[in-house]
């Protein structure tokens, strides 16, 4: 009896790290299943696997709650499902899942002990904040500030929201300053957009709007399809030229989703938003 | 005979059906797309569409790609657009004497604001026709506040501050200049960049404008007191108004006068809440002894007959103050 004590609490304790050992392995699967998702060109196949995977990624983060990897995973793949599966479709759901992009990032971000109360502060204490963090913290600051504008832009009567907006300009600057080319110029690709979809008259200068995307377009080399949706929606729009948007939109088109097999699945959800984009045309130019 | 009958009602539904013509209202805003005025107006235009049965609709142009108010006012004069949400400025252009609910410290709250619209409304409506447009229907901006950097604790401290204001306002001008300020002319889209970079310390805007435009990150203090409420209209071309039939016509004043007052109600309270957000980001509010307070409404008073002659006539703003004094004694909770 005595003998199966040491036995039993061996067991516990082994059984607790063979669980971890179990998460991370996963996790490090799910690593190459978020890879496997963006290669997926089927958008119906890759909607229902990634909706599952969410939630196994949940799971495991109960398991290993500061576990960072799984973290930024799940702060991306709900992003994503936002913006691919739910957006044009269901703004509310969109919004709940940009929510929980940005809380996800939100929990990585925090784990530092400097940008946990930064975060919380105005976006001055941020900025300075950000200075001190590296490219190794691109991606995380990076998902975080992509969520949290998803839910910006489609929820504009929430005013917290709005209010929050500095912050999350700091954010992508610290991007665009460590590492311009992370997700196919993503920086850029956010400055083009928001900085593109504000009216002249509110400040918005569709000149620089304009240099942020075709810096995007460079560092992706125009293989990233939603550079072309960006550009057409915000910048061409706002200026009402409907030539550049056609040609955008046009490019998009006609492109194959093999010119960037690693994009297979963003690329497809650029198509079938450029064709939402051009069915409102009419709503976007007046003539 | 009957199937004749049959054949004859047949052929007048369908002759019906093929001739009702279909009008779409070309309406503007500056407004980005599910905002508060964007949804509204979305109300609006589902409520049209369907008590018309689909022969009167709204396109809506939000996120201002028909440029500015008076870029938009330009485009209905040539028939382009032909309606648009107006304020300020623009909303002038079109009928001056209704700046008037715009002209400094006139009115104090939300109630006097409603009583001088429900009172004067003929008055306006037939300004905005004499100026090519009806009335839809009243729309918000709100109280203006002056936004600082340096504390304002009497109106004489406003006097060492680097203002900003709107080229070409009319009233802003006279607010500023009955208050012995000097304040510095700056297009409005280059507000922020001269907070930024101190060509400016000081602005005034609604609290919702502060934030939507994050200015907010450029200030300190919040003078309590405002300068002004801002009105604000959705206008129609009268020329496309005359144009729809009868029936159309009723529709669309009716659905107007009941939707577009929960867009006054929507932005009082974004207003209230943005304050709340204000208070919460560290704005400090800086309030108004009872002592100063004379000194605005001295101000206001002569503010308000500078702008004699330019916007309004002495008559006008005499009927006005009267009645609004008169409606102040009756109310006692309208301070």
């Amino acid at each position: 009896m005595r003998r199966l004590i040491p036995i039993l609490c061996s067991a516990l304790l082994l059984q607790g790290c063979v669980q971890t050992l179990a998460i991370r392995t996963m996790g490090g699967i799910l690593d190459y299943g978020f890879e496997a998702f963006n290669e997926e060109s089927d958008l119906l196949l890759a909607e229902d696997a990634l909706g599952s995977n969410l939630k196994l990624l949940e799971a495991l983060i109960k398991g290993d709650p500061e576990n960072e990897g799984l973290l930024l995973l799940a702060s991306q793949g709900y992003s994503a499902y936002a913006l691919a599966f739910a957006e044009d479709e269901s703004p509310e759901r969109a919004k709940m899942f940009y929510l929980r992009g940005r809380e996800y990032g939100l929990r990585l971000l925090r784990l530092n002990s400097k940008l946990r109360a930064a975060l919380d502060g105005d976006a001055a204490a941020l900025v300075s904040t950000l200075q001190s963090l590296s490219k190794d913290d691109v991606p995380a600051v990076f998902w975080t500030a992509f969520g949290w504008a998803g839910y910006v832009n489609i929820a504009r009567t929430d005013l917290e929201a709005l209010a929050a907006l500095p912050r999350i300009n700091a954010m992508m600057e610290f991007v665009l300053a460590r590492d311009p080319g992370y997700y196919y110029g993503g920086g850029h690709l956010f400055f083009g957009s928001i900085i593109g979809s504000t009216p002249a008259v509110l400040g918005g200068k569709p000149a620089r709007a304009k240099e942020h995307f075709e810096k995007a377009l460079a560092l992706n080399g125009g293989k990233f399809l939603m550079t072309h949706v960006y550009y057409a929606k915000t910048y061409a729009v706002q200026v009402q030229d409907k030539q550049l948007f056609e040609s955008l939109l046009n490019t998009v088109d006609e492109a194959s989703l093999e010119i960037l097999p690693e994009a297979r699945l963003p690329n497809a959800v650029a198509k079938k938003k450029a064709r939402i984009l051009r069915e409102a045309m009419d709503e976007l130019f007046i003539e | 005979m009957k199937r004749r009958t049959l054949y004859f009602f047949l052929f007048v539904f369908l002759v019906g059906t093929c001739y009702s013509q279909q009008f779409i209202i070309k309406f503007a805003t500056i407004a980005p797309e599910n905002s508060t005025w964007y949804n509204v107006m979305k109300e609006y235009d589902a409520a049209v569409r369907k008590e018309s049965g689909g022969r009167l609709k709204f396109q809506i142009y939000a996120g201002g790609v028909s440029g500015d108010e008076r870029a938009v006012l330009r485009k209905i004069r040539i028939g382009q657009l032909h309606s648009g949400g107006f304020t300020g400025v623009a909303m002038g252009e079109i009928a001056p004497s209704v700046r008037i609910l715009d002209s400094p410290f006139l009115v104090r709250n939300n109630e006097e604001v409603d009583f001088l619209a429900a009172q004067f409304e003929k008055d306006f409506e037939q300004a905005f026709e004499k100026g090519g447009f009806v009335l839809l229907g009243w729309a918000e901006v709100g109280f203006v506040h002056v936004f600082t950097n340096a504390p304002i604790q009497k109106p004489d401290d406003l006097k060492h501050i680097k203002l900003w204001t709107w080229e070409g306002d009319p009233v802003a001008e006279a607010a500023f200049r009955a208050l012995g300020i000097s304040p510095i002319p700056i297009a409005f889209p280059d507000v922020l960049t001269s907070l930024q970079t101190g060509l400016i310390d000081a602005f005034y805007s609604t609290p919702y404008a502060t934030i939507a435009l994050q200015w907010h990150t450029r200030a300190k203090y919040l003078v309590e007191t405002p300068i002004s409420r801002a009105a604000s209209a959705v206008l129609l071309a009268k020329s496309y108004y005359d144009k729809l039939p009868a029936d159309l016509q009723e529709i669309l004043m009716r659905n107007g006068r009941t939707i577009l007052p929960k867009l006054v109600k929507l932005v009082r309270e974004d207003n209230i809440k943005s304050t709340e957000l204000l208070k919460k980001s560290g704005i400090i509010i800086q309030q108004v002894k009872d002592s100063e307070l004379s000194i605005y409404i001295e101000a206001g008073k002569r503010a308000r007959k500078s702008l004699v002659g330019k916007l309004y006539t002495e008559d006008f703003l005499d009927t006005v103050e009267r009645s609004l004094d008169e409606f102040r004694k009756n109310n006692r909770t309208s301070k």
